[in-house]
């Protein structure tokens, strides 16, 4: 566990970073680094990125040494001061965290004609590592990020994750076994670019994640 | 780097060598461009190569001779390294900065000539010699 460092060091730190003292950066982040990431882990306790609470407390301590005359000595300690902004940061980091992870399983609509002007179904799905990706898609899925899909869509992906290959299957699925082998052929070419599309986007997004 | 797990000051020091406030920004250049090792850095500083996350979280020397003086006296003094390298090497990586930035600006004066003398060509008809002649 990591002490906090002493008011009177801490304060003739902020004297030297005030006067511009070119090496007081590097000890008042060396000196407060290791007690303000413990802190953040501390603060979320079941946070999972490690990584998270590290760059809420250096962004903290760098903003601080940037711009030093932005403290207050009377309106708060310098610990204090410093463990808000960093609270501040990983806030600001979770939320944009949590708003990311909504946007991966929106699966917004995509335009079938956009769709149906790029690549083939079946450059995707070698892209993809077609039914497996699928397949783990459809595992993820809770309840209502299912109810978020078309019943056709969710069909067409199940068929899509059993590895099926026949067009009929898929025609059938969608509604449309009435239609011409052209228009059939069209249509599911269509249906199974658009959702792999989605699925291509939500994949790279958990990657990034 | 090492390749050993970087521990938080290490971590820190990457982070300030992409912030200009940072001497790391500077002479993490050299490191980059000109594939200086850290170990060759601390070798030219006279001092240890664990010092370096400390000298690359210190703020970058202001410009101003008598200015620049100064904050690399305090850095040295702070880090324990030899005054004089350091200012040169500070020197060098600002160098390095100054031509890479002046050589891109350069790279795309040239395109540009290049891209205009492409298009006066072009409206001016073929070349001398060309099928038309």
């Amino acid at each position: 566990m990591h002490m906090k460092p002493s008011p009177e060091r801490l304060a003739e730190l902020h004297r030297r970073l005030i006067a511009g003292d070119a090496a007081a950066p590097a000890e008042f982040i060396e000196l407060l680094l290791p007690w303000l990431v413990e802190e953040m882990g501390r603060a979320r306790g079941r946070l999972r990125d490690e990584q998270i609470a590290f760059d809420a407390a250096t962004d903290a301590l760098v903003h601080f040494v940037k711009a030093p005359g932005r403290y207050d000595n009377a309106q708060a300690s310098i610990t204090s001061y410093l463990n808000m902004a960093a609270r501040r940061n990983l806030s600001n980091a979770l939320l944009k965290e949590r708003r990311h992870k909504a946007r991966i399983f929106r699966l917004e609509p995509v335009a079938q004609a956009e769709a149906a002007r790029n690549e083939t179904s079946e450059g995707l799905l070698a892209d993809l590592g077609d039914r497996d990706v699928a397949r783990k898609r459809l595992e993820e899925l809770t309840g209502g990020q299912m109810g978020a899909l078309s019943t056709e869509d969710h069909a067409v992906l199940r068929l899509l994750s059993d590895g099926e290959r026949s067009t009929e299957r898929f025609a059938f699925v969608m509604g449309i076994a009435g239609k011409s082998d052209q228009e059939k052929k069209l249509l599911v070419k269509q249906a199974k670019d658009r959702l792999l599309r989605r699925l291509r986007r939500s994949s790279s997004e958990t990657d990034h994640d | 780097m090492t390749s050993t797990p970087l521990n938080n000051l290490d971590r820190a020091a990457e982070r300030a060598s992409k912030d200009d406030f940072f001497i790391g920004h500077l002479l993490a250049s050299l490191v980059g461009s000109r594939g200086m090792a850290r170990a060759t850095i601390a070798q030219r500083l006279c001092c240890q190569e664990h010092q370096l996350a400390r000298l690359w979280l210190c703020r970058a020397p202001r410009e101003e001779a008598l200015a620049f003086r100064q904050d690399v006296e305090q850095i040295a003094s702070a880090i324990g390294c030899d005054a004089t390298s350091l200012a040169q090497l500070v020197r060098e990586a600002a160098s390095l900065q100054a031509l890479r930035s002046q050589s891109q600006s350069t790279s795309s004066s040239m395109l540009l000539a290049a891209r205009d003398r492409e298009s006066d060509r072009k409206m001016d008809g073929p070349p001398d010699g060309g099928p038309n002649e």
